[in-house]
Formats: C-alpha cells, sequence, structure tokens
C-alpha cells in the first residue's frame, strides 16, 4: 500500500502519544481534615472548577475557599505548571476543650 | 535569571512569583542596585528565620538504631552451628540454633522500627525555601518581629456580634504546642465567663475541633496562609453544643422568677422544678438548705418561716403544716396543750359520776347528769 494511509495513521498516533503524556503538574493543599499538601498531575489545561470536580467529587465549590497561588480566582481560570491550588472549608467547627 | 528580565522587582517577591532560590534574586537585586525598605528587610528575616525554625524541627527527628550487635551475635551463632554440625554435636546444633532464633527475632524487631522510622522520613513534607516563607508573609500583608498578626473581617454568629479578632502567631515557638493566640479587639464577652470571647475562644486560646489537624499541617510545612485562613473559618463557625458558653447563653440566663439577667457568679437554680433563679428570688429552706423558687417554697403555718415541702408534717389534730420545731409529738403547740388539757379533765368528770345513785334492786331508770363542757 503506498505510504499515504499508513503515513497518516502513524502520524495520528504519534500525536495521541505526545497528547496524553502533557500534564502539568501542581502543588494541591487540601485542608479540609488532613490538610495535606502534596504534587499531582492534572492534565494541561484543566480549569479550578474542574481540578475541583477532580479532587472533591462530593463538595460544593460554594462550600469551600478556593485559592490559587494564595490569591481567590475565578472558577474557569486554567491551571499551569507549578501553581499551588488550596481548598479550605468555609464552614470548620471548633469545640470546647 | 532570564525570566526576570524586565520584571519589576518586587514581582519576584509576589505570591505568585517565580520560584528561584532565595540567593539568586538577592542576586539579581544587588546586580540591579535596588534596596529594600526597613520593612521589607525586617520580613526578609523573619522568612530566614522562620525557614530555620521549621529546619531545625525536621533534624530533631528520631534517630535509627540498626541491629548491629545481634547481627553480630547471629554470625558467631552461624559460624558454630555449621562447626557443631561437622562434628556431630547435635545437641550443641540444637541449642545454638534456639539462641540464633533468638537473635534473628530481636533484629526482625528492631529492623521494623527502622523501617517504620524512614518511612516517616520519606513522608514528611519538603521544606519550603526561604522565598517560598517570604511570599506567605507578603501574602498575609503584615509582618512583626517575633510575630505575625492577622485581622478578622468583624465576626457576628447567630446575630450575635464578637468584633474583630487578630490570630497573633509568634513563629519562634511554632514547634511548641500552640504557638499562636486569638486576641478579641472589640470584645463581647460572654456573660456567664468574661475569659469567653468567642463560643471556641477562652482566654485567648482557640479550641480548634475540626481544624486541628490542617492548623498543625499547615505549622509544620511553613503554609502560613493556610494556618490564617484555617484560624479565620474555625472563628466563623459556630459548632452548636460544642462551645465554651453556647449562644443562647451569650448574653446570660433570665431568673425564672423576675426575669432579671443572671451571671453565672449569682445564678442558682430550685432545687424542686430546677428552674434558673437570681440570688434575691431564690429561697433557703431553714431545715435543709436547699434553695426554692417562689412558688415551690412553704411556710410553716405555725411560725410562718420559710420550709420546703419535704421538711413540713401535718399536725394530727389540726391538719396544719408544721415545722420540726412547732410541732412536738406530731402536734402542733396548740393541739398539744388542748390534749394536755382534755387529758386532764376526764379525772374531775370520773370523781362527779361516784355520787350518783345506782338501781340495784328493780329495773327503773335514774337521772343521768349532763356531761361537764
Amino acid at each position: 500500500m503506498p505510504g499515504g494511509v499508513l503515513d497518516r495513521i502513524a502520524f495520528h498516533n504519534v500525536q495521541d502519544f505526545s497528547k496524553e503524556s502533557r500534564a502539568v503538574k501542581i502543588l494541591y493543599v487540601n485542608n479540609d481534615g488532613g490538610g495535606f499538601a502534596d504534587y499531582v498531575e492534572t492534565a494541561e489545561g484543566t480549569s479550578v472548577r474542574a481540578f475541583f470536580a477532580e479532587r472533591v467529587p462530593h463538595g460544593q465549590p460554594h462550600d469551600y475557599l478556593i485559592r490559587v497561588n494564595r490569591q481567590p480566582v475565578a472558577a474557569d481560570q486554567v491551571l499551569h505548571e507549578g501553581d499551588r491550588v488550596s481548598f479550605t472549608p468555609v464552614k470548620i467547627e471548633g469545640a470546647a476543650s | 535569571m532570564d525570566c526576570l528580565r524586565g520584571a519589576r522587582w518586587w514581582e519576584c517577591f509576589s505570591p505568585a512569583g517565580p520560584d528561584l532560590s532565595f540567593t539568586s534574586l538577592l542576586e539579581f537585586l544587588k546586580m540591579q542596585k535596588y534596596t529594600m525598605n526597613s520593612s521589607q528587610q525586617s520580613t526578609l528575616r523573619a522568612a530566614g528565620a522562620i525557614r530555620q525554625r521549621l529546619a531545625e524541627r525536621q533534624q530533631d527527628r528520631d534517630c535509627i538504631h540498626l541491629p548491629v550487635r545481634p547481627w553480630a551475635e547471629m554470625q558467631r551463632l552461624h559460624r558454630l552451628i555449621e562447626r557443631a554440625q561437622r562434628q556431630g554435636w547435635h545437641g550443641a546444633v540444637r541449642r545454638l540454633t534456639e539462641a540464633m532464633r533468638r537473635e534473628l527475632d530481636t533484629c526482625h524487631y528492631r529492623l521494623l522500627e527502622v523501617l517504620a522510622t524512614v518511612r516517616q522520613w520519606v513522608a514528611a513534607p519538603p521544606l519550603p525555601t526561604q522565598a517560598d516563607v517570604y511570599r506567605e508573609i507578603l501574602a498575609l500583608r503584615d509582618a512583626n518581629t517575633g510575630e505575625i498578626c492577622v485581622t478578622t473581617d468583624p465576626i457576628v454568629l447567630e446575630d450575635i456580634s464578637l468584633g474583630r479578632f487578630e490570630i497573633r502567631l509568634d513563629w519562634k515557638s511554632s514547634g511548641s504546642g500552640s504557638p499562636y493566640r486569638v486576641v478579641a479587639l472589640n470584645p463581647h464577652p460572654a456573660a456567664s465567663n468574661s475569659d469567653v470571647t468567642h463560643p471556641h475562644v477562652q482566654g485567648e486560646t482557640l479550641c480548634e475541633g475540626e481544624g486541628r489537624t490542617a492548623i498543625r499541617a499547615a505549622l509544620a510545612e511553613g503554609r502560613l496562609c493556610d494556618f490564617f485562613l484555617v484560624v479565620t473559618q474555625i472563628l466563623s463557625t459556630y459548632a452548636r453544643g460544642s462551645a465554651y458558653v453556647e449562644l443562647d447563653q451569650w448574653e446570660g440566663e433570665s431568673c425564672y422568677s423576675c426575669g432579671r439577667t443572671v451571671c453565672e457568679d449569682e445564678r442558682c437554680s430550685c432545687a424542686r422544678c430546677g428552674e434558673t433563679l437570681c440570688g434575691e428570688c431564690c429561697t433557703s429552706c431553714e431545715d435543709c438548705h436547699d434553695g426554692y423558687c417562689p412558688g415551690c417554697i412553704s411556710q410553716c403555718q405555725v411560725c410562718g418561716s420559710d420550709y420546703c415541702s419535704s421538711c413540713l408534717t401535718s399536725c394530727a389534730a389540726c391538719h396544719k403544716a408544721g415545722c420540726s420545731n412547732c410541732l412536738q409529738d406530731g402536734l402542733c403547740r396548740r393541739c398539744h396543750e388542748q390534749q394536755h388539757q382534755d387529758e386532764n379533765e376526764p379525772c374531775a368528770a370520773a370523781a362527779t359520776q361516784s355520787h350518783v345513785a345506782v338501781s340495784s334492786h328493780r329495773l327503773g331508770q335514774t337521772a343521768i347528769p349532763p356531761r361537764p363542757g
């Protein structure tokens, strides 16, 4: 077979492979309960809203203070490599020791 | 340095600035001949000292002790076992094998301890750079030598205004138990306890509740912004049932009798119905000394003193309620005297009756003298 179709298929596969490998590493801080901070990977182009849905699937954004690099941001802001994202619950109950 | 080319120097330290080493940033500033004002220098010094403190905390971690001695002993026993086997000393082989098993158990136990410690080291949070800490402080917009302070917005919980609070973090003590205080700037404390300025704050100490783990993690990792954010959210949240003083009692309890607000020192409760009373409306029983509300206290119907119903008994004759002082042998004084009179009068009546004629021979009637009284 002439190389045309095969070349196109191979080229398409190479493109898919390079797209899948593009992920961004961000520092994720969850101040809900455990309060851990860790580096995680997410797909390039992920918005803050999507990242929240990915990490807190059963939570509602309005129940959290969402900060990127210590600043409040819009929900559709895209995350970049090295960003620092934190989720802090709005309601954290104290006690009486 | 290329990424800083053209940037204004303060952008290097902005919270979203490039994550370069602090030394590189200082070199850049020196090259550009920029100078920092005293506040910025103070913040830089604070950032350096905080990072140093965090580094010291990481160094103060458990040492590991490899089982060197038990392992050496195992090697010796192994050589002895091989020699005993060659010589055919079966009894010795058994004893040496048992000894080797004990050393092996010791090695195993010690290695498990080492493994647990090393796992903790691996899982330990990364130490923040000095630039990270500087950015944390910048984001807080305030830094004092020794203490970092953040002031909250006015806190209002269930329509009760508690005023602003200042969260003061003593970063020099960040490794110790509770290195921060919560100070009420416009105190509106609970009526029953002036030390309680917030339902979850007593004596400038916040009871962290659900936020405890997040606070500890944020302080350990030098995430100052997260620390202040979590504390602020705790102050903005009311956990009913877990407060030093509940908000529905914040302005004090009302006296059941007169309605006046009563502070804790003055407060008492009725021993019968349990209602809250002020000192003036609470009456003590003269006998048992328990306190009662006006509805539950009674009076002795003989002397008029205050007694509870349990300390009053009824006179057996006139059924008046009397205290133990006013009743004698179950009778009030008046009935007791009356009884005494009754006991004396039948003797006189008997003496009168001895002179009345009695018909002895024939049935007839004789006049019955009238009864006395």
